[in-house]
């Protein structure tokens, strides 16, 4: 096609537009429905699933230690973790590191005091590569303390038996403020917590209980929201597919609306020897300018709304400690070509469907 | 130029004949009149002509080309050869004369120089230089088969088809237009024109061919409506 041609199709087009002005606009309107359901779910499912690599790679299983392992041992259990399968990384943290991040987290310097009797415990943050490999690493972790324990009791005279029924007693602490403290098991590693390292607190009562229940919590948010994001694709597949149809039978409407008033005219122009294509060109520019249309307003709609949302969450700091929303620009710069190109085959696809059988004569 | 052999033609719809054997040679240059009563197959064989409807056997050749095997895509360049002219002129009323004219050639893709060239000169040769941005719905009959004359000749087609050109006009209009007709054809077009006008087809004295229940029942070399061959 010459290039004097195509000026010729997309004057022709453009022309068709405003001479249906109303149906054009209601094709505009059922396009930009459709491209807007699109957006939404987009966003939707791209922010779930940033959210849910953020918190995997946040929630980490946290092992405290009584007094009673050396340096010495504390390093033989660092090597013995790290040999388990799926733990990428394992970090200790002594007694004074335990404090400034309480203080940090309190922003508090009062608990400055406690520098030279520190109650916090030293202890490991493990992580691990996915959120479902956790409990394979918990068990794992509950084999060591139970042989880690085996070893010292080997070791013990029966002065510590005492103490180990002390260690039977399952209730919780607490002190005289009241906070739950850590029941601290002298003869090797307290207690094994998941943690979320941010949530973390002194009284917090991952702390104290079991760490398996934090686990599941974790697991049970990881779990909803990736059973939500399953049924915001399939909610937003089914209404997308249903829109695209309802635009398609619209968009076709229009043309075939426009052919009908042209009938004569695309009679005439097939008697001078016009081909099919010269015919349809007008007519599937029509449908391309229109998808276009209507899909270049829903993403700006949705660009400046979305932009509005993270920036409403932005001014939430405890949202933003556990998981960020992506940028507008980071999600529209996929976003926008995608809905473009649904637009513009919405628009080809209705324009050449209801063409066809008007081109036979 | 137009050469038909036994072609026959049965709609399958009604099972009507509308053509039954015919057979019929056109030579470049000629003026041919189509003549017959209402059902006798006048319009069949011009719109198998344009590759309208195809005949159910036979061979219809124009300009040496057997058009009865054409694939569909191929028809847009048999009616580029095949220049028609219809008794209700079949123009487009969004545009104007000029516009008009010009789509024909915007269609066989001429540039716009070009256009601007031709068009000027096919409207000065049909009478209507004063006419150009004035759209049909202002010119009287007449001006109108004029304008679609205009625009049936401007690729220089080797053959015209008129299918009652005068039919909505006036005699001394439709004299008007048979002088155009005349001087398109001294020009070296070949023109065929179905027609129920007797005065005319009496007062040019070309070639008629008659059509009755779907056969050629004459063909006069010189003649008038009801000449005997």
């Amino acid at each position: 096609m010459k290039l004097r041609t195509l000026r010729y199709h997309i004057n022709e087009g453009i022309k068709g537009i405003f001479k249906n002005g109303l149906m054009s606009l209601a094709s505009i309107a059922i396009v930009s429905a459709c491209i807007f359901i699109v957006i939404i779910s987009l966003c939707l499912a791209v922010n779930i699933d940033y959210i849910l690599e953020q918190l995997e790679s946040n929630v980490g299983i946290s092992v405290m230690f009584g007094e009673t392992p050396d340096e010495e041992q504390i390093a033989e259990l660092e090597q013995e973790i790290k040999q388990i399968p799926h733990v990428t990384d394992v970090q200790y943290n002594s007694k004074d590191d335990a404090l400034d991040e309480a203080k940090a987290m309190f922003e508090s310097d009062s608990l400055e005091s406690l520098r030279d009797d520190n109650p916090l415990p030293r202890s490991f943050d493990i992580k691990v590569d996915e959120i479902k490999n956790q409990p394979a690493v918990i068990s794992a972790l509950e084999d060591i303390q139970v042989s880690f324990e085996e070893s010292l009791n080997e070791a013990v005279t029966e002065e510590v038996t005492e103490e180990t029924t002390a260690e039977e007693s399952t209730e919780p602490v607490t002190n005289e403020a009241g906070a739950v403290v850590p029941v601290v098991i002298d003869e090797g590693i307290t207690e094994i917590t998941t943690q979320s390292p941010d949530t973390l607190s002194i009284g917090d009562e991952g702390y104290v209980f079991k760490g398996i229940e934090k686990v599941k919590h974790a697991a049970e948010i990881t779990n909803m929201l990736t059973s939500i994001n399953i049924i915001v694709r399939v909610f937003s597949l089914v209404l997308i597919a249903i829109l695209c149809v309802i635009s398609i039978g619209i968009i076709m409407n229009t043309i075939k609306l426009t052919v009908f008033i042209r009938k004569n005219e695309i009679n005439i122009m097939k008697y001078v020897g016009a081909t099919d294509w010269f015919i349809r060109w007008p007519f599937i520019i029509e449908g391309i300018v229109i998808g276009l249309v209507g899909a270049v307003i829903p993403c700006i709609i949705c660009w400046i709304g979305y932009n509005g949302v993270v920036n409403f969450v932005e001014g939430f700091s405890f949202i933003q400690s556990i998981a960020q929303l992506k940028s507008a620009s980071d999600i529209f710069f996929t976003i926008v070509p995608i809905a473009l190109v649904i637009g513009i085959l919405l628009g080809a696809i209705g324009s050449i469907n209801s063409l066809e059988k008007h081109l036979n004569v | 130029m137009i050469k038909l052999e036994n072609v026959t033609k049965v709609y399958e719809d009604n099972g009507a004949v509308a053509l039954r054997d015919v057979s019929l040679n056109i030579d470049k240059g000629e003026f041919v009149f189509i003549v017959g009563s209402s059902g006798s197959g006048k319009s069949t064989f011009i719109k198998m002509l344009l590759k309208e409807v195809d005949p159910t056997s036979g061979s219809i050749i124009i300009d040496g080309m057997d058009i009865t095997t054409l694939k569909r895509k191929e028809i847009p360049y048999l009616r580029r050869k095949v220049g028609v002219v219809f008794q209700d002129f079949r123009l487009l009323s969004s545009k104007t004369v000029y516009e008009n004219v010009a789509f024909a050639m915007q269609i066989v893709e001429a540039s716009p120089k070009n256009i601007r060239r031709t068009v000027p000169q096919v409207l000065a040769l049909v009478g209507l230089s004063k006419k150009a941005k004035a759209y049909p719905n202002q010119l009287s009959g007449g001006e109108q088969q004029r304008v679609a004359l205009a625009r049936a000749i401007i690729n220089k087609p080797p053959i015209l088809l008129a299918d009652e050109p005068t039919g909505n006009l006036d005699p001394e209009t439709a004299w008007e237009i048979m002088e155009l007709l005349q001087d398109i054809n001294m020009r070296g077009t070949s023109v065929v024109m179905a027609t129920h006008a007797k005065d005319i087809v009496d007062r040019m004295q070309k070639r008629v061919v008659t059509m009755q229940k779907g056969v050629v029942a004459r063909d006069v070399r010189e003649g008038g409506y009801d000449d005997e061959a």
